[in-house]
């Protein structure tokens, strides 16, 4: 298949998901809600207060609505993976996918751009209740918007890991929610121990967090920023090696039609 | 059996497939022609949607392979499952089929070519090409997902259960249409429905203990029912 072909597919995948999802209308309202029913809670309940201490930094609401914000784009990032290809193996759609010329994973990036493009809407709706209610702006540099949308791509590699295991193991969305859940408590979105911190450095919204914080709080960029974008390609590679890998194995134990 | 100097697009060599201790399909060889319509019959569970999988290379055998003509691979293969999945939802008909077609590789320009071509055979396109998927009725997405296949141009279309869901009119829409997009294309169907089988196929391959027992050119619906009751029946 030709490179403008391949962009050509890219571009229609993103406009069938696109379509699709603004069709599911009451999906993007329940998104909007549970984010900002949430959001609400923890600023209500003065959540993240060390984040303040920890950077230095006063408006530590700013630093917390930074993460959740980062949070939320992990989640698209997930669900770009795994939800879509959970559903598509219980709608039948995904062998088709499979079969056709276009590689992949074209097609799964172009889930991932939808998916961010969606999660804007829900973003958008968080920051401008932010500055409603709690009368927090948030300084985004182009350095935290780059960050942000990295750490998307990165925890969308984590997500292909995820969604080569249900496709050799069936019914993991129960853990897919557990983990996307897990993932406020153990990547300092909100406040983190220490110890905790050291093992999770290596996932992307970790060390998203740290830049985005660092850079708003100190102005500052340091290697954190290399890491990430390492940690992001290390992730992509491994999720779509541990994909295909499953995909084959799928394939020879005779499950990958049956969900 | 077709012998191997004829003209052929589809090969399937020595392939073996076992479930655990379950052979299901059993050293099976066969070249499906050119321009042919070829239907798999045997009792449910007896292998043929494993072989279809196997075709399509969503299943990788045991042993054995499946060759394709030259510049045509797997990916040339439309497979479209029984039921009424293989297609998305929340889009309309006209929206998966463009979709599938850029996925075959084609432009917008072949797609559209693609369209009025085969809606003139298949004028439900029409009337539902606007619909949400998840609105039509299980026959009509059955017809959508096999419209897809089509317009798309696949070399090798394989069908799951293929008047599945059908009314009378649209069954024999189906019948006409196969026929007439045949040409230059494998087309290899399963169905328990022998009226229609005998009305399209070219080739009726009875599958029995994983092989290709019984190929019969062009029968009729008596001959294929007394071949069923013969093979599979009898014994019992």
């Amino acid at each position: 298949m030709s490179f403008d072909k391949i962009i050509k597919a890219l571009a229609y995948e993103i406009k069938l998901e696109l379509v699709s999802s603004f069709r599911y209308r009451f999906s993007i309202i329940s998104d909007v809600l549970v984010f900002s029913i949430l959001m609400g809670f923890m600023l209500s309940t003065g959540t993240g207060k060390s984040l303040g201490a920890k950077y230095n930094y006063d408006n530590y609401k700013e630093l917390f609505l930074l993460g959740y914000i980062a949070w939320s784009l992990a989640l698209a990032g997930l669900s770009a993976s795994t939800d879509s290809i959970t559903t598509e193996l219980s709608r039948g759609t995904f062998y088709r996918k499979l079969n056709s010329k276009c590689p992949m994973w074209v097609l799964l990036f172009g889930e991932l751009i939808a998916s961010v493009v969606i999660h804007l809407i829900v973003i958008a709706v968080l920051c401008l209740l932010a500055y409603l209610v709690w009368d927090i702006t948030i300084h985004i540099s182009a350095v935290v918007l780059l960050a942000l949308f990295i750490n998307a791509i990165g925890m969308f590699g984590i997500g292909l890991v995820i969604a080569g295991f249900a496709i050799r193991y069936k019914r993991v969305n129960s853990l897919i929610l557990l983990f996307q859940l897990g993932l406020l408590f153990i990547t300092d979105t909100l406040p983190t121990s220490k110890l905790l911190l050291s093992i999770t450095q290596v996932i992307p919204l970790t060390v998203c967090n740290k830049v985005i914080r660092e850079n708003i709080a100190y102005s500052v960029t340091d290697n954190s920023f290399i890491v990430l974008l390492a940690l992001t390609f290390l992730w992509l590679v491994v999720g779509y090696l541990l994909l295909n890998y499953h995909i084959n194995k799928a394939k020879r134990h005779g499950t990958l039609l049956f969900y | 059996m077709a012998r191997r100097e004829d003209k052929y697009m589809l090969e399937l060599k020595n392939i073996n497939h076992s479930f655990g201790e379950n052979i299901i399909i059993n050293n099976l060889s066969y070249l499906f022609e050119d321009s042919s319509i070829n239907t798999i019959i045997a009792p449910n569970g007896t292998g043929k949607t494993t072989l279809l999988n196997i075709i399509s290379g969503l299943l990788i055998p045991n042993t054995g392979e499946v060759t394709f003509d030259a510049g045509y691979s797997e990916k040339d293969v439309s497979l479209l499952l029984s039921g009424d999945a293989n297609l998305y939802r929340k889009n309309t008909v006209k929206e998966n089929s463009e979709f599938f077609g850029v996925l075959m590789g084609l432009s917008k320009e072949e797609i559209r070519h693609n369209i009025e071509k085969y809606e003139k055979m298949f004028p439900i396109y029409r009337q539902i090409k606007n619909v949400l998927v998840e609105k039509l009725s299980y026959g009509q997405k059955r017809l959508a997902a096999l419209f897809s296949a089509v317009i798309s141009e696949s070399k090798y279309i394989l069908i799951d259960e293929v008047s599945e869901g059908l009314d009378l009119e649209n069954v024999k829409m189906l019948k006409e249409f196969l026929k007439e997009i045949k040409k230059d294309k494998v087309i290899i169907l399963v169905s328990h429905d022998y009226k229609f089988v005998s009305d399209v196929s070219d080739k009726v391959l009875f599958l029995a203990d994983g092989d290709f027992k019984i190929v019969f050119d062009k029968p009729t619906e008596d001959q294929i029912i007394a071949a069923y009751v013969e093979m599979f029946m009898k014994s019992k």
